[in-house]
């Protein structure tokens, strides 16, 4: 049984047996291969809708953002390793219980979009993820990726770190000049789950809201900050952005300086039941630049 | 007066244009195409569907200083008497400006809005190919439209270009070159039949079934993996939705979208749009069908930026279609 | 003394229970400390959101001094040790985006050193002036 019909075999499984309410997978799509959709119990058309479930390389789009519209419901998700490093985020900081949530997990390569392989794939240690509910094997999919490839996945940041500061100050105004904030940074992240963004608080307004260099700049700010040490680098926010900001950049400094000053990175799944890096501290943190 | 240039005729002409107007024209950016202010006319690219952007935001801007204030005085921000001209408008951009005039113009007029549209001359660029998700001939009119422009432009062969002038301004810019024939008029004609269009739909059949359907179950999975991100009414031509905002001793009016959860919500804390299921359908309504009733034509204009730029690729435009298939008992 | 440009403005953060009791003591005590410090008091330095500190800098400060009490002296026992985590990591996120790493900085100053507190002062004034006045947020805003 291919891929595709394995998965349709245990999403109707699970309704079947009334295991779960929604089941949130991929069909096909005529114009970029692939997107979600969402299929409930009380769908009229249910064997039809898992009829078009599917899994391949066309299947980018991130599902762990919308279980938190599905709070109380029991879910079946289809989920790539990196999604399922988002799931473990949200687990870690009590957004999805566990008991509601039937993780059907896929051996991916990689993605792509617009015709590209992402970029994330190339440093990808989940192809083959390990925690989940089912697993779907894949054929041809590379090795999780070894030890000293990873030390490369912040390379990437090396020649942004090298610039000097005023370098760096006109890099990023320039790329905060372009943002129109229409937010789709933050919702297409699945981990931006606030009620209220810090962005909308009006009184007091931390974030200017007119979309100018500053005010955008100042949104970049504190969006790569509230992320920092939570981001699983999905590249989700990179991808929806329609005027290319490299927010990659930005949340993979953060993931970096969170894991080599703090010893703890996103997405694992030994993080469940352990605080996020920023709602704790030890007595071993840096100190010496405090006067 | 309609007449005939080459590429290099057509940027003369251009250039010409500078000599009243800002210039802006569709160029590339790392980002890809947008309608950006240009000083040098061989930037302008000419082989596109549309940028990215619109041209609404030369008219109705993402953020616009209307007032400015200290603690002891509060004056009105100038209207521009700024000159601009747009190259390079296709034809859905243009009537979107047409259609949107009539909400600036409803119960008050927008005097920003107003003076910009004024102060600005248009030089539209007809298709001569479709986009996948254009559908502009669904609304009545067609990717050679010239009503809502002040001067068309049509690329008749690869360095053949037909310019004329349609409202007086434009009449007034076009006075001299090789006249056209009817041999160049025909070759138009030609080159539109020619044109294939992938998506059409029957507005009016859906206008008349969103009446019916607003209750329906239909809106809850149909754009479920709608994320609420503001892009599709960011980068659309006619959205002219707008909060305002106080930064730095300036009122301005800023861009926002029905999009956004925060949208409707009231200082009590209640959200008559609480989910996405009800803000996306807002979306539908207002493009195929309120505007309608209030203004007597549709919001939207089939230019299918919305669907082209989507991360989750919702299409509006089959959603909408899709209501056509809802039986309810 | 060594020049310095009179006109900088430093926002500084400082927590109830030592810091502020700290220069209030320097008050006081008419200890003379330069006058370049604007006051904002918090109950605990774990009350300061790192958006503060950029807030500060967008409105014209330019240098933001956070101070609490000693590691293991926190009146709210655990605060300043959070504050000292998140500050950090919000430090090499500002550097990486091109602000000075002098404008924001961070100090443990006691209920009972008046002392400390002018050497503190003295010393962010120092290297904030190494900096200069702040012109990151003067173009942009159109």
């Amino acid at each position: 049984m291919g891929m595709n019909e394995e998965i349709g075999r245990i999403a109707g499984d699970l309704f079947a047996k009334k295991k779960i309410d929604v089941f949130l997978g991929y069909c096909h799509d005529e114009h970029v291969g692939a997107r979600p959709i969402y299929i409930s119990s009380g769908d009229t058309d249910l064997k039809k809708k898992i009829e078009q479930l599917m899994f391949d390389e066309h299947c980018v789009m991130s599902l762990p953002g919308f279980l938190g519209r599905l709070r109380g419901e029991r879910v079946g998700i289809v989920a790539k390793g990196c999604d399922i490093k988002c799931i473990i985020g949200l687990l870690q900081e009590h957004q999805v219980s566990r008991e509601n949530l039937v993780i059907v997990a896929v051996e991916c390569d990689h993605v792509k979009w617009k015709g590209e392989e992402m970029d994330k794939c190339k440093y990808c240690d989940v192809h083959k993820p390990d925690f989940y509910d089912h697993i779907m094997k894949g054929a041809r999919v590379r090795d999780n990726v070894t030890a000293d490839k990873k030390k490369k996945i912040f390379s990437v940041l090396e020649k942004y770190e090298k610039m000097t500061s005023a370098e760096k100050l006109a890099f990023w105004k320039k790329q905060a000049k372009k943002c129109i904030r229409c937010y789709a940074c933050r919702q297409a992240c699945p981990l931006c789950f606030c009620q209220e963004c810090a962005a909308q608080q009006n009184v007091p307004k931390y974030i200017p809201d007119v979309a100018n260099e500053n005010a955008n700049y100042m949104w970049l700010m504190n969006r790569a900050y509230d992320l920092a040490g939570r981001c699983t680098g999905c590249m989700e926010c990179d991808r929806a952005c329609p005027v290319g900001i490299p927010w990659y950049l930005l949340n993979r400094k953060m993931a970096k300086t969170i894991a080599v000053n703090f010893g703890f990175v996103s997405g694992k799944k030994e993080n469940i039941g352990k605080k996020t890096p920023l709602s704790d501290w030890s007595e071993d943190d840096p100190d010496k630049w405090v006067r | 007066m309609k007449i005939i240039v080459d590429k290099k005729g057509l940027l003369k002409f251009i250039d010409s244009i500078r000599k009243k107007y800002r210039l802006i024209a569709p160029v590339q950016k790392d980002e890809g195409l947008f309608f950006d202010a240009v000083s040098n006319t061989s930037k302008i690219v000419f082989d596109y569907i549309n940028p990215k952007n619109t041209a609404k935001e030369f008219f109705f801007p993402i953020k616009d200083p209307i007032l400015r204030y200290d603690s002891d005085s509060i004056e009105e921000v100038k209207k521009s008497k700024e000159n601009i001209a747009i190259f390079g408008i296709r034809p859905c951009d243009a009537r979107a400006l047409s259609v949107m005039d009539k909400v600036f113009n409803w119960d008050t007029k927008d005097g920003l809005y107003d003076n910009r549209r004024k102060n600005a001359l248009l030089i539209g660029f007809g298709c001569n190919k479709a986009g996948d998700h254009c559908f502009c001939t669904s609304f009545g009119y067609g990717p050679h439209e010239s009503k809502d422009v002040d001067v068309m432009v049509y690329q008749l062969g690869k360095d053949e270009f037909m310019v004329l002038g349609v409202s007086k301004r434009g009449v007034g810019c076009v006075v001299s070159g090789k006249k056209a024939s009817p041999v160049h008029e025909s070759r138009r004609k030609e080159l539109e039949k020619g044109i294939v269009f992938k998506k059409k739909m029957d507005v009016d059949k859906v206008y008349k079934k969103l009446d019916t359907v607003f209750d329906s179950d239909y809106w809850t999975g149909a754009s479920f993996h709608c994320i609420g991100c503001g892009t599709c009414t960011f980068l659309c031509p006619s959205c002219h939705c707008f909060c305002m905002s106080d930064e730095r001793n300036i009122r301005y009016r800023i861009w926002d979208s029905c999009q956004f959860a925060c949208f409707t919500k009231h200082t009590s804390g209640h959200n008559p749009r609480p989910t996405q299921r009800e803000r996306y359908r807002q979306r539908v309504y207002h493009k195929f069908s309120y505007y309608k009733k209030n203004f007597g034509e549709h919001l939207c204009v089939g230019c299918g930026r919305c669907t082209l730029h989507c991360p989750m690729k919702v299409d509006i435009f089959s959603i909408a279609n899709g209501t056509l298939d809802i039986n309810e008992k | 003394m060594a020049k310095r440009n009179d006109d900088l403005v430093i926002a500084a953060i400082l927590c109830k229970w030592c810091s502020y009791a700290g220069a209030d003591l320097a008050g006081t005590s008419r200890v003379k400390y330069p006058e370049n410090v604007r006051v904002i008091k918090v109950p605990c330095s774990g009350r300061v959101s790192p958006r503060f500190a950029i807030k500060a800098l967008y409105e014209g400060a330019d240098g933001v001094l956070i101070s609490g009490c000693h590691p293991g002296d926190c009146h709210y026992s655990e605060g300043n040790m959070r504050a000292r985590r998140r500050m950090f990591t919000f430090k090499t996120l500002t550097e990486f985006m091109g602000i000075e790493e002098e404008r924001i900085q961070m100090s443990w100053v006691s209920a009972s050193e008046a002392a400390k507190w002018k050497s503190v002062v003295e010393d962010v004034l120092d290297t904030v002036n190494r900096v200069g006045r702040n012109i990151i947020f003067e173009d942009g805003n159109e």
